[in-house]
């Protein structure tokens, strides 16, 4: 599949320069702190660690005829942790996509279909693998202020599986290979200074890591178990079958015409088999650059 | 008798007549000064007035064609005036895509403009004022003013126009701006031009609050 994907970018670019579009690139920096990074379901295994995330994108865009433009590009990303340094990692993606307004102008619904392929590389290479999505948005505008939307999206992660090493026999070690699909919908303000407050709930059904020291109640839901050197000595990851339900709300303030500040906080709360559940709330301050 | 000159005494009599029109033109023509603030007595910038009564043709010489150019994702002169019969061009300067639109009772219109391709232009056939959009960028907005008389003129960043060359007497104009109520804009103002020099006529507009889609990005909120 990975191969396939860099093949499709490969050959479209060419095609993609000499039709009528446009190169469109993306900058953004972001401080975040997650209160749950383990995804821990009790006390004594959860911390909490600020990160720093650094993403660039550059995208072609064309017009395939008024009110369809077609987007292939690619992204680069870096995060790194105060703390939890196993978890830091360089991703690279490709990413296609087709969006289509129906009608003209602001108000007019636009739906768009995006596939993309990224390749995560660990500090701790536990985690390294890919991770592919397909998703399916829709954005309206119901009025020059309220916007409303909503996506359905389905994610692939697979992991390479390297150090893996076996915790308990009656159990698989591949705890990177997770399927999820998300429904997520939101609603959002523009003020007329630009400021925009949005609102956004996304349900996550699939597979998530889970991390704590060995005998806790984890064990009793896992699906595949490994050793987890990457988050701290004597942690095993469990990969867990949870439904998610996230909340968040996000201010994001124009400072010039082309750049963006953004704060936002999201609750998220996991529920897996057998009343086992966590929670986690994310912090995060974004910049955002568009050249 | 004979003449004292050789030239023959028509030009003479032609030139004498149109010094004396002109002159006379300007002796008994003044100009109406309008000075906008709005209600925290900030100037009024583009904000058009126009004289509507009386009417007077609009000369031949008046210019037809006009352009909205676009540059760097926003159209350059947003708020352009023209009269009734103009051809209106959208010349695209950026190496990228804009689809120039317009819902507006004054004119409907619809243009992608691919770069290089700039020779549409659209016939503004209606008075009124012709609001235009970017379908690929929704923060692009300007305005057409389609003006049924050439005596108009937009306010500048001290809020203040000038229109000149208006013989003595009363007169009746509207004034119009993008922010400005319905029932403002249809209110018509009176006002009696001097023969010489300028009268002002100062107003104060209430204005709504400027709304239009913003322009800067948003975040690219990942969790992986
Ligand atoms: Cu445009």
């Amino acid at each position: 599949m990975r191969k396939q994907a860099l093949l499709i970018v490969f050959f479209l670019a060419p095609a993609l320069q000499a039709a009528p579009g446009a190169w469109e690139a993306g900058l953004a920096a972001t401080v975040a702190y997650d209160d749950n990074l383990p995804r821990a379901v009790d006390a004594a295994n959860d911390f909490g660690d600020l990160a720093t995330d650094l993403e660039a994108q550059l995208e072609r865009v064309t017009a395939l005829q008024p009110g369809r433009w077609l987007r292939v590009g690619g992204s680069l990303q870096g995060k790194a942790h105060r703390d939890t340094r196993g978890l830091d990692h360089l991703g690279i993606g490709a990413q296609i996509g087709l969006t289509q307004k129906f009608g003209l102008g602001a108000l007019a619904p636009r739906v768009s279909l995006q596939l993309e392929s990224n390749r995560l590389q660990f500090r701790n290479v536990l985690r390294d693998g890919w991770l592919h999505r397909a998703r399916l948005g829709i954005d309206r505008r119901t009025s020059l202020p309220w916007q409303f939307g909503g996506h359905v999206a389905r994610e692939w992660r697979r992991g390479d599986g390297r150090r893996a090493d076996v915790v308990n026999p009656a159990f698989g070690t591949a705890v990177f290979d997770q399927n999820n699909v998300e429904l997520g919908a939101y609603a959002q303000y523009e003020f007329s200074g630009g400021a925009r407050l949005r609102t956004s709930c996304r349900y996550r059904d699939g597979q998530t890591d889970s991390s704590a020291r060995p005998g806790g109640v984890l064990r009793n839901v896992a699906q595949a178990i490994t050793r987890d050197s990457a988050i701290g000595q004597g942690y095993v990851v469990y990969r867990v079958a949870v439904r998610t339900l996230g909340c968040a709300a996000d201010v994001d303030l124009p400072l010039t015409d082309d750049t963006s500040m953004g704060l936002g906080v999201e609750r998220l709360e996991s529920n897996a088999r057998a009343g086992v559940r966590y929670e986690r709330n994310l912090l995060r301050l974004q910049i955002t650059h568009r050249f | 008798m004979p003449s004292r000159t050789h030239t023959s005494p028509l030009p003479v009599v032609l030139c004498l007549l149109a010094m004396q029109l002109f002159c006379g033109a300007l002796a008994n023509a003044g100009a109406l000064e309008v000075t906008l603030v709005d209600k925290a007595g900030k100037p009024v910038a583009d904000a058009v007035v126009e004289i509507v009564s009386p009417v007077v043709p609009l000369p031949a010489n008046v210019p037809l064609t006009a352009s909205m150019d676009q540059i760097d994702k926003e159209f350059v002169n947003p708020l352009l005036l023209v009269v009734v019969g103009t051809r209106v061009s959208f010349p695209n300067k950026d190496n990228i895509h804009h689809h120039v639109y317009s819902f507006s009772e004054a004119k409907t219109f619809e243009l992608p403009l691919w770069t290089g391709n700039n020779t549409k232009s659209v016939l503004l056939d209606k008075p009124g004022v012709v609001v235009v959009g970017c379908n690929v960028h929704d923060w692009m907005q300007g305005h057409i003013y389609v003006a049924a008389t050439q005596r108009m003129a937009k306010s500048d960043a001290r809020g203040k126009l000038l229109i000149p060359n208006l013989p003595a007497g009363g007169y009746a104009f509207r004034i119009w701006h993008a922010r400005l109520k319905a029932s403002d804009i249809s209110k018509l103002h009176n006002v009696v031009i001097e023969d010489r020099g300028n009268t002002a006529y100062p107003a104060t507009l209430e204005l709504g609050r400027d709304r239009r889609i913003r322009r800067a990005p948003s975040g690219l909120a990942r969790d992986y």
